[in-house]
């Protein structure tokens, strides 16, 4: 059967190449396609003339600067990016990761259209790596690698 | 994405009373491998953003789990893949309920980059509800090691 042949030990490394490949193939569209879709903060600086009134989506790992009256400042530190953003700062917190819609105007600002915090993040990042560890002890309790088979087999059978 | 130990708590209360716990283990694997194989990326490398996020989308999960699967042993692959495979689905499953400020899951990537989610919470919500997951999960363990109790 088809399925056989996909599962069975017949032309191992030829079938992981493959997949490796396809896989491969999928990041660097991913890469290049989505890159290139979205704007960056850092892109707008570059040529803002050209991006004024654009509309950004901005979820990259940013995190809330200094918070002012009646604005608030966004960091990305791996664009080099600190930008001003005006707009509501109710709820905000320095330092807390954010995502938010901003449009972009050539004096170098952002207009806040709708941020949403991330909260509690370290609490959540804690909480996974709990279940990381338990599910790799799980797992370990199960399965062990046989060097001379080079694969994961079963410690015992269990039915 | 809900935290990995509200993942993993459901994977568990799903397929606690399965036969065979070898299994087990690779749909808790499943369960949790989306967020294992792109978050520890995309938080210590920003820009590969866009690179990584179709890891988590269902056919390049499918692939790696199908590459994951090639190695363990030729007799138990098959059954491994389809649980692994279930534990992702469940998890892809458990993110289509969250909302964000734009959707995030492209589902039907490569055919399509839109993205599409129920958006019923936010992903930090999922810390709120976790005490009462442990909690079923504890008292499942309970019942169950009361049943054995009787019967022996």
């Amino acid at each position: 059967m088809a399925i056989d042949i996909v599962f069975d030990n017949r032309k191992m490394a030829t079938k992981m190449l493959i997949i490796v490949v396809a896989i491969a193939i999928l990041i660097t569209y991913g890469h290049l396609v989505g890159n290139h879709k979205e704007l960056s903060i850092r892109e707008c600086l570059d040529a803002p003339e050209k991006y004024d009134g654009t509309l950004l989506v901005i979820k990259k790992e940013t995190k809330i600067g200094n918070i002012y009256g009646d604005g608030f400042e966004i960091v990305q530190p791996y664009d080099n990016v600190t930008i001003y953003v005006s707009g509501d700062t109710t709820g905000l917190i320095k330092n807390a990761y954010a995502t938010l819609t901003a449009t972009f105007h050539k004096e170098g600002y952002l207009e806040l259209h709708s941020i949403h915090v991330h909260k509690r993040r370290r609490i959540k990042f804690i909480a996974s790596i709990v279940a990381v560890i338990v599910v790799f002890a799980n797992f370990i309790r199960w399965y062990k690698f046989d060097i001379h088979r080079k694969c994961f087999v079963e410690r015992c059978q269990t039915y | 994405m809900p935290d990995l130990l509200t993942h993993f708590s459901v994977a568990y209360l799903l397929r606690r009373n399965a036969k065979a716990p070898y299994l087990r283990a690779t749909f808790y694997l499943g369960a949790i491998l989306p967020d294992i194989v792109t978050r520890p990326v995309y938080i210590l490398y920003p820009k590969a953003f866009w690179a990584i996020t179709v890891l988590h989308t269902p056919v390049a999960l499918t692939l790696l789990c199908l590459l994951i699967s090639y190695i363990f042993h030729n007799s138990i692959r098959k059954m491994v893949f389809a649980n692994i495979t279930l534990g992702v689905y469940l998890h892809l499953f458990m993110d289509l309920f969250q909302k964000h400020i734009t959707p995030e899951y492209m589902w039907f990537f490569p055919l399509s980059w839109k993205a599409y989610e129920i958006g019923l919470f936010w992903p930090e919500a999922s810390l709120y509800a976790l005490p009462f997951v442990i909690a079923i999960v504890m008292i499942m363990e309970f019942i169950i090691w009361i049943r054995q109790r009787c019967m022996n």
